[in-house]
């Protein structure tokens, strides 16, 4: 099979745009392929409709994207949309499907920037229809103006804070913030406050938010359980607070979140090295300090490869891009010098967030044991606790014990519980205890799909594209 | 009960939820312009329990209904057309 670009990125977020744009001004020849109908990733979601800025509500920073969409508009870098990549192959092969249709494409370099989602947060009742992800709301809001009032927003983290904020800011009414961030995580982070001090600036930004926040809506700090009253959907939740008082509040709308995980299920079926990282509480791709894989030629950038924020994304965007020019002889050493200077800023505020708004467990865990832990097949807690005590040797056994994991999301949902289910019932590390073993195709295709699948050439580009 | 802000997107779409006339906006998703529409029960799990959109961002699966002739279609990741015939996705729907 023929290379016929240079670098294939898969994802067009901020690392996906930078990669792309760095490589494009070597000189290389790109091609980004992106689930989505539009460029923009997740955090600068539909910004091509938001130009006219008269999205004031979303802030400064989500119309800064405006820049780098004009930019990479104008580039016309080779872009294909609602395209999605369902395998990677050790030769550097990528399968993608686009409307119904499925194809193969060989490239010398590959960099995977799919981002990150948010973590699952299975609480009592998570299952219920109106119960959803904060980071739902903000894509309704983002991509359509759409917002619900009176809902309750829980969990902690810095993507509630801004939602909330930028809830308030657009009008809905927030009925109450249930906030779960603890205590003691304070003095654990004073240490990683100091270098985090670099990015004053954004630190000040989280403070407005907060104060914000706390006039404008009803904020419970240090919530200690939680529970989602209902039948058949969601009508209200119920809270114990740190002083043993317990209250409920209606409600039909809850929004959920403890954290953004990286999207390993494509680095993993490609057969990429991950490890556990006990900071961020979620696998991470192992990677070199120019952002290569464990496979040669394979590249992951952004939130991918560790959660650090849009900044950092951008900037490790551009460090892949300028040590794969490197190796194709495009670029001088002088130029990256600045670049690591620049990435060092953007990565020294997220220890101090990983520690602050560190996991708890017990939110992780359901602690009913007739809620569900795997939402596609209906699996609770209990069964996998059955499970565990038939003598399991890790995740993968699981599996095929009571098919947690097994239906259309591929665990992303319910992976980090079992894992956490199986370390605490079996002892066990959680790096011992390891991951599902993920095997493409990462995204559900059809056979008839599959069975149209067909190399891409530059002749054969219109039966595909 | 999700609504609209006002924004400069006005033309409307009208499509179908199991027979019930609905509109959309342009370039909507479905599981959008359902939530708008007081429409949360996509999903059904097991017979009469049902599941409503949760992440918007296509991870989840649980925003899948049957959209004209396709089945299992991710309604946060599709946008409305006119006249679409959306249904609920049914377990009893499975056909083979």
């Amino acid at each position: 099979m023929k290379d016929i670009f240079d670098i294939i990125v898969i994802g067009s977020g901020p690392a996906g745009i930078s990669t792309s744009l760095t490589a494009y001004e070597l000189g290389l020849n790109v091609l980004v392929i992106d689930e989505q109908s539009q460029v923009g990733g997740q955090i600068y979601k539909s910004i091509a409709e938001n130009l006219d800025g008269n999205k004031g509500f979303l802030g400064k920073d989500y119309l800064k994207g405006k820049h780098l969409y004009e930019r990479f508009i104008s580039s016309g870098i080779e872009h294909w949309s609602e395209t999605s990549v369902w395998q990677i192959t050790e030769n550097k092969e990528v399968c993608f499907k686009r409307n119904g249709l499925t194809g193969i494409i060989k490239s010398k370099f590959i960099v995977i920037c799919g981002g990150a989602y948010e973590r699952a947060m299975p609480i009592t009742g998570w299952t219920l229809p109106g119960v959803m992800s904060v980071g739902a709301a903000q894509t309704l809001l983002k991509s359509f103006s759409v917002g619900a009032d009176n809902c309750v927003f829980v969990g902690c983290g810095p993507l509630l804070y801004l939602t909330v904020y930028q809830y308030l800011k657009a009008g809905f009414k927030v009925k109450a913030v249930l906030d779960t961030s603890r205590l003691k995580q304070l003095y654990f982070s004073i240490p990683y406050f100091f270098p985090a001090l670099i990015n004053f600036n954004l630190l000040w930004q989280g403070l407005r938010w907060i104060k914000y926040i706390s006039k404008h809506t009803k904020v419970y700090k240090r919530v200690k359980n939680l529970s989602i009253l209902g039948k058949e959907k969601a009508q209200g939740i119920e809270i114990t607070l740190s002083n043993e008082e317990s209250l409920k509040i209606d409600t039909q709308n809850i929004f959920l979140h403890q954290g953004i995980i990286p999207n390993t299920n494509l680095t993993m079926a490609t057969g990429i090295k991950h490890h556990w990282s006990q900071f961020q509480y979620c696998w991470h791709p192992t990677l070199s300090l120019t952002g290569e894989s464990s496979i040669n030629g394979i590249y992951v950038a952004g939130d991918n490869g560790a959660i650090g924020g849009v900044n950092a994304s951008l900037t490790s965007g551009r460090i892949v891009a300028l040590d794969i020019g490197k190796k194709l002889k495009k670029t001088t050493s002088f130029s990256k010098l600045f670049v690591w200077l620049q990435f060092l800023k953007d990565k020294s505020l997220q220890p101090f967030l990983d520690i602050l708004f560190q996991l708890d467990t017990k939110f992780l865990v359901p602690n009913n044991n007739n809620e569900i832990v795997c939402r596609c097949e209906n699996v609770n807690k209990s069964e996998i606790e059955n499970s565990i005590k038939l003598g399991i040797s890790g995740l993968n056994q699981l599996k095929s014990y009571c098919r947690a994991g097994m239906g259309n999301c591929q665990g992303r949902l319910c992976g980090l519980t079992v894992q956490t289910i199986i370390a605490l019932r079996q002892n066990k590390n959680l790096d011992e205890v390891g991951y599902f073993r993920l095997r493409p195709p990462t995204k559900p295709i059809t056979i008839k799909e599959l069975s149209s699948l067909e190399e891409y050439s530059m002749d054969k580009k219109q039966n595909i594209l | 009960m999700f609504r609209k802000l006002k924004d400069s997107r006005k033309k409307e779409i009208v499509f179908f939820f199991e027979g019930k006339k609905l509109t959309a906006f342009d370039g909507e998703t479905i599981a959008s312009a359902l939530l708008r529409s007081g429409e949360i029960f996509f999903r059904e799990s097991k017979i009469n329990n049902y599941r409503g959109p949760y992440c918007m961002i296509g991870i989840c699966f649980e925003c899948l209904l049957d959209v004209d002739e396709m089945q299992s279609v991710q309604s946060c990741q599709v946008t409305v057309k006119n006249n679409m015939q959306v249904k609920r996705h049914k377990v009893s729907n499975f056909s083979l």
